[in-house]
């Protein structure tokens, strides 16, 4: 299944940047996201094994059939990435979101970026928005 | 051989777009010298040490053996003292086992500060959890540096062993381990001396130090991963248990009972890293025969480290918004370590953005989870750092690197940091 096309279109352009020019772009991305509530910067919503502290809020929308997530990072390269995977999914089906294939981090050339420490904290944050995607469809 | 380093000896920098790698306080570059006699051993000398009555087996024994005399005479002991461990960590971890667990008992009192690397602090937690003793913790000032008179206040007649890093892995900074230990032989204890971050910047006398037990690694100074020393004061080799036991380290086994050798050799149990014992030994001889301005060996290391972290520092205090943790606040240069950092911003953001420009340096707690709280207690700063260390093969236009890259770095973060 192809990658959901807000997702893809990064993907498509991180790879061909030179590494510094692609933590400029994590920076842009990180400056998009602002939204975060306040009252959900809890243990609840916080994404475990980040080397930054990371939050995560996921909601499935009834009406439209669609998820809807916001997120939060102190460090801002790691929000970048939050903020790629938000509005790379936000709006999506449950469908499409369980069906996205962690891949996409290599090919958008994330990896480096991200093997600060030894937890893969993009593939967690991934991780947590499928589970909630998943949930999504269990339920419904 | 002059220092800095040249390049051309150091395969990993001996590139057209030369690395800046300012990680050394982790690990060290290995010089072509150190991994030709590896490969050397491997190709030409290979054989089980201790075990073969053939001519290749008893060469590999005596390089083996060789090798441990070489590394004991670097630090400054005999060649019996000397036993070859996986690196620091283990070497720690020995003394807790063989010593602390088995002398140890409640109402005993082990002093070590919350300044230590987690590999000299876990080793006595867990010898005190399991032998009821009780952790005393040094004081520090609010900088992070050892208070002198407040440790030596903890040192008393329950006191049966001190533990403390000879160089902070984040201040850069020698601890007043002679007045520590000196008071703590005076009390009866034991004295244990983390030398992983000083050993390789500097010469090291343990007789002076007052120190019973010692423990580096190779590759902190230029040697292979997967070995390191811990030396020990034969009157502590003879009190210390079995760690391990095996093939290689025994004196007579039967079904009823067995039997192990003494002193440094039963620490050899299973087949010993004899390649790596080798490669240490030519990092040491390496070392011995660098100079710098008048001096040489492990004194021009000292001289040359300490000319780069003076030109990195002055550079780096220059850059608006920097906090420098190491050296401490009101402290001096000491070596190569330099920590910092810069109000509103995570260091893991500044060590992508300095990598990014080829700048490789280490973002975190460093494995001192209690400084960083420590430092972080009453200030803004997050309970992480950025830092940058230097070895012989960094040369002082890799610090201009380091400062002009955190400079961007900062500018870039500062355009993006949401107030």
């Amino acid at each position: 299944m192809p990658l959901p096309p807000r997702l893809q279109q990064f993907v498509d352009e991180s790879a061909m940047l030179d590494k510094l020019t692609r933590s400029m772009l994590l920076l842009d991305y990180a400056a998009k996201l602002t939204d975060y509530p306040e009252d959900k910067k809890d243990n609840i919503h916080r994404v475990r094994g980040c080397t930054s502290l990371v939050y995560l809020d996921a909601n499935f929308d009834e009406a439209k059939g669609v998820m809807r997530y916001k997120g939060f990072a102190d460090a801002q390269i790691v929000k970048g990435m939050v903020a790629i995977l938000v509005n790379g999914l936000d709006g999506e089906t449950p469908e499409t979101i369980t069906a996205v294939d962690p891949a996409f981090i290599q090919e958008a050339g994330l990896g480096e970026a991200l093997s600060v420490t030894r937890q893969g904290g993009l593939a967690n944050i991934l991780q947590r928005m499928q589970n909630a995607a998943e949930a999504a469809l269990a339920r419904s | 051989m002059m220092l800095p380093l040249p390049s051309s000896e150091i395969p990993l920098l001996n590139q057209d777009d030369r690395p800046c790698y300012l990680d050394s306080a982790a690990t060290t570059l290995k010089p072509r010298a150190v991994i030709d006699r590896i490969a050397k051993f491997y190709a030409e000398e290979n054989a089980p040490v201790h075990r073969g009555v053939y001519e290749l087996s008893q060469r590999a024994t005596d390089l083996y053996e060789q090798a441990r005399k070489t590394v004991a005479v670097f630090a400054g002991a005999d060649a019996g003292q000397l036993i070859f461990t996986k690196g620091t960590t283990e070497g720690l971890n020995i003394i807790a086992r063989a010593w602390a667990e088995e002398n140890l008992k409640v109402g005993d009192e082990i002093v070590v500060s919350p300044q230590e690397h987690h590999s000299n602090f876990t080793p006595w937690q867990e010898a005190a959890r399991r032998t009821g003793a009780t952790i005393r913790y040094a004081p520090l000032y609010p900088n992070g540096t050892l208070d002198l008179p407040g440790t030596l206040n903890l040192i008393g007649s329950k006191t049966r062993l001190v533990a403390m890093a000879h160089v902070s892995n984040v201040l850069g900074v020698e601890n007043p381990v002679g007045e520590v230990f000196t008071a703590a032989k005076a009390a009866g204890a034991l004295t244990v001396l983390d030398a992983a971050q000083s050993v390789p910047t500097r010469p090291v006398n343990m007789e002076e130090l007052q120190c019973d037990a010692l423990a580096f690694s190779a590759h902190k100074m230029l040697g292979p991963t997967g070995i390191g020393a811990l030396v020990v004061n034969p009157e502590l080799l003879d009190q210390m248990s079995t760690y391990q036991t095996g093939g290689g380290m025994i004196e007579q086994v039967s079904v009823e009972s067995s039997t192990y050798l003494s002193g440094a050799a039963q620490y050899d149990a299973g087949t010993p890293n004899a390649a790596g014992a080798v490669g240490f030994a030519a990092a040491c001889d390496h070392l011995n025969g660098v100079e710098y301005k008048n001096a040489t060996g492990m004194a021009a290391v000292a001289a040359y480290e300490l000319d780069w972290g003076k030109h990195a520092v002055e550079l780096i205090r220059s850059i608006e918004g920097v906090r420098l943790i190491g050296p401490p606040e009101g402290g001096e240069v000491e070596g190569g370590i330099v920590a910092l950092q810069i109000d509103g911003i995570h260091p893991h953001d500044l060590a992508v953005l300095l990598d990014a420009q080829g700048v490789m340096v280490r973002a975190g707690h460093h494995c001192t989870m209690p400084l960083h709280a420590h430092l972080s207690s009453g200030v803004k700063f997050p309970e992480t750092s950025l830092r940058a260390s230097a070895y012989i093969y960094n040369t002082l236009e890799d610090a201009e690197r380091l400062a002009d890259a955190l400079r961007f770095a900062h500018k870039a973060l500062n355009r993006t940091t949401v107030v």
